[in-house]
């Protein structure tokens, strides 16, 4: 059985409300047709995934284009978390160009994180408990490499979910963030080691990484306490 | 290649596109023959000429944003070709340096971005221009990363601009689009830091746009578009309705954490300078 998911239409939220995003009747009768899926009205034709192992007090992230905007809220809470502790406790050696971009780059994240609660309202999940008791702050390496690593997968978050959007407006705003990122992405490469800033996350086709909700989500997972629950993002 | 998506994305587009073909099995062989070209093709985008037509929207058919782009791409290319042949530029870009391979990849990228849009619009592709033109933008090494640093921020926002256009193309060509949008902002970073190394530090910026900071570059580049309700300067503070500065954040660093889109027109003016039609 499809888990009890009500499909909020982003024109419904305050999001859409801030947004304005106006919305095409053929797009809202497919919202319908999602909703029915959602909701387990009609089986037929529908193939969302069930989790019926999923833990039940998982962090839901929602449906449809609330979910994917939860999705990046998540992600962006685990970078800001990140990024705060190491400005709070820079690594050893850490030279004063390096301190100015953590501290910016803190900020940053933490713009995006304040910026998808204030846009999601009362549709945001809560705030969510990291765990970096992997990351040695004390250390530039370790440091160093987990900034990579989600900076990468934010890049590839970012470009994997923005197919599954249906506003225009969420795909633009989307678009503002991820680019960001990717300019994160490389000036943490380049300072592990200067010119990997496109190295193997750009195939020969020159072509950025791009991955699917669950991917992404068992990558972040080690680092949240909180279990995520993505199933029905962009559904 | 998933078909069944590819239809709904279409029906999504164009709900008659299906009416004007003779049945849904001959999309499905329309589709299939065109799977079977590309298939041997790394390219992981391919377009229907026959759906071309179908996915027109609001002016702005997807092979005319991939020409766009490709137009884009090849200026790109381009300059970094004649950066890497620049006498001018020989004592900077020395071979095995990290300046020089940091070019030499760019480039590639580059090439690589010009071969996958201009396999993906096959026999739609615009003929390459007869050439570039690029000015004294390679009489010093300070001018020639000027150069470069404008040229990579105008790809980002030209690209992040036509995304709305390519929502539900077919073979996920808005996913790709996204794939090469974040390598040119990769890019705009390096080459930004690229600039602060050769001053020493002495140039006050970072991989990203503070403000609308043009720091040399020409500042169209960073302005504001048309209209400007939807393409704001990079200096914007309000993103979806929310001023963001109201959230206990300076306007620099509210600006730094969001690219701003670009249209056609604008990003269009600003190329062709280089371009020898």
């Amino acid at each position: 059985m499809a888990t009890q998911q009500h499909h909020t239409g982003p024109e419904e939220t305050s999001v859409g409300n801030r947004l304005v995003q106006p919305i095409d009747r053929r797009l809202f009768l497919r919202y319908s047709g999602l909703t029915a899926c959602a909701t387990g009205l009609l089986l037929a034709g529908c193939d969302d995934d069930d989790d019926d192992d999923m833990a039940t007090d998982a962090v839901k992230l929602g449906s449809g284009d609330i979910g994917v905007l939860n999705y990046a809220y998540a992600l962006e809470q685990l970078e800001a978390a990140f990024y705060a502790q190491v400005v709070a406790t820079p690594y050893s050696g850490i030279t004063t160009d390096e301190r100015t971009i953590m501290q910016a780059i803190a900020k940053h994240e933490a713009v995006h994180r304040d910026f998808f609660k204030a846009a999601l309202a009362n549709n945001a999940i809560k705030g969510l408990t990291p765990d970096f008791s992997k990351v040695n702050f004390n250390d530039r390496t370790s440091v160093l490499t987990t900034a990579r690593t989600f900076e990468d997968l934010g890049v590839a978050a970012y470009n994997g979910a923005g197919p599954l959007l249906q506003s225009t407006a969420f795909l633009t705003l989307a678009g503002k963030i991820v680019s960001v990122e990717a300019r994160h992405a490389a000036m943490i490469r380049d300072l592990i080691s200067n010119g990997s800033f496109a190295n193997d996350v750009v195939n020969a086709q020159g072509l950025d990484q791009a991955l699917p909700v669950a991917d992404v989500l068992a990558a972040a997972q080690p680092f949240i306490k909180d279990k995520i629950d993505g199933s029905q993002v962009g559904r | 290649m998933n078909l069944f998506k590819i239809l709904s994305d279409l029906e999504q587009v164009d709900p008659e596109v299906m009416g004007r073909l003779n049945s849904r099995r001959d999309a499905f062989a329309s589709l299939g023959n065109i799977a079977k070209k590309f298939a041997l093709a790394s390219a992981p985008i391919a377009i229907g000429s026959v759906f071309n037509k179908a996915l027109a929207q609001s002016g702005s058919s997807v092979n005319d944003v991939l020409n766009y782009a490709l137009l884009l791409e090849r200026l790109e290319e381009a300059f970094y070709v004649q950066a890497l042949a620049a006498p001018t530029l020989a004592a900077n870009l020395t071979s095995g340096s990290a300046a020089r391979n940091a070019i030499q990849k760019i480039k590639d990228n580059e090439t690589a971005h010009v071969q996958l849009l201009a396999s993906a619009l096959g026999s739609a592709a615009a003929p390459a221009p007869r050439g570039f033109d690029f000015g004294n933008a390679f009489a010093t090494y300070n001018s020639f990363l000027t150069f470069a640093q404008a040229f990579e921020d105008l790809g980002v926002r030209a690209y992040k601009g036509q995304a709305g256009a390519l929502k539900g193309a077919p073979n996920n060509l808005l996913q790709t689009a996204l794939q090469i949008h974040s390598v040119e902002a990769r890019h705009a970073a390096h080459i930004r830091m690229m600039r602060r190394a050769a001053a020493g530090g002495g140039v006050q910026q970072f991989g990203w746009i503070t403000n609308k900071a043009a720091n040399g570059a020409p500042e169209p580049i960073y302005g504001g578009g048309n209209p400007v309700a939807d393409h704001p300067a990079e200096d914007n503070v309000s993103q979806g309705g929310v001023n963001l500065t109201s959230l206990g954040y300076t306007a620099a660093e509210v600006s730094e954490a969001f690219d701003e889109p670009l249209d056609r027109g604008t990003v269009t003016t600003l190329a062709t300078p280089y371009v020898r039609a």
